[in-house]
């Protein structure tokens, strides 16, 4: 995963959300929340020797 | 910015402390990167993107007005880093296992980032409940150059962990355990 990307989209966030522009702010949100949890995913590789 | 045309609250100057306290462990993660010279793991960054993720829901307060799906997503965000610090927390967890970078006060920073994570939902719950109160309490008259700063100081943030993230890691996937910026190394 382009971990790049992630900050990438945040830093549309900020910027849209500073030029007043709220519905894409909101699109681009949603947007990064999707691509962390993706890549969370993608990394959780290692599997955990524990059990509760 | 839509703020100018309500009056500003002491829920908004909550609101901006808010992301000012996302801030921080933002900020900290920099010093000990820039200062300490530790790399961050691609766990380590995510948590980061949690965190600024949380930290969106008051910077909408902020800038779009006072929204209860804005408490939602400081909520969501805070939630998502708390699992991804827990899953680093557990793979560090087994006796006789020193962590990953440094501790600070006797914690690892995935550990602190679970605290914070925590400590940002028990924030949050208290500010919606006197979010109700808001209506009654007289308008406080926040200069709005002080919201403009705020959100340039965190777009500064993102910028900086941005081009970090570009020198570290390049276009593709970060390594697992970094110890040199893959883009300055050539």
């Amino acid at each position: 995963m382009f971990m790049f990307l992630l900050f990438f989209i945040a830093l549309g966030v900020v910027l849209t959300a500073i030029t007043g522009k709220d519905k894409t702010s909101y699109i681009l949100w949603a947007a990064l929340l999707i691509v962390t949890v993706l890549s969370f995913i993608h990394h959780v590789t290692d599997p955990l020797n524990l059990s509760f | 910015m839509k703020t100018k045309t309500h009056p500003t609250t002491f829920v908004h100057l909550v609101n901006i402390v808010g992301l000012l306290g996302v801030c921080v462990p933002l900020v900290v993660a920099f010093y000990y990167q820039l200062v300490m010279d530790e790399l961050p793991c691609p766990l380590c960054l995510l948590q980061r993107i949690g965190l600024i993720i949380a930290g969106f829901g008051f910077l909408f307060n902020v800038y779009f007005g006072l929204r209860n799906l804005h408490y939602g997503m400081v909520i969501i965000g805070s939630v998502l880093t708390g699992i991804m610090a827990s899953r680093q927390v557990f793979l560090h967890i087994m006796p006789g296992d020193t962590g990953y970078g440094s501790a600070f006060l006797g914690l690892h920073f995935y550990t602190w980032s679970l605290v914070t994570s925590v400590v940002i939902i028990v924030a949050t719950a208290v500010v919606l409940a006197i979010s109700d109160m808001n209506a009654s309490i007289r308008p406080l008259n926040i200069p709005p150059a002080l919201f403009r700063i705020v959100g340039w100081g965190f777009l500064l943030l993102i910028a900086a962990n941005l081009v970090s993230t570009v020198l570290e890691c390049g276009g593709g996937q970060c390594a697992d355990n970094p110890i040199i910026y893959e883009l300055l190394s050539k």
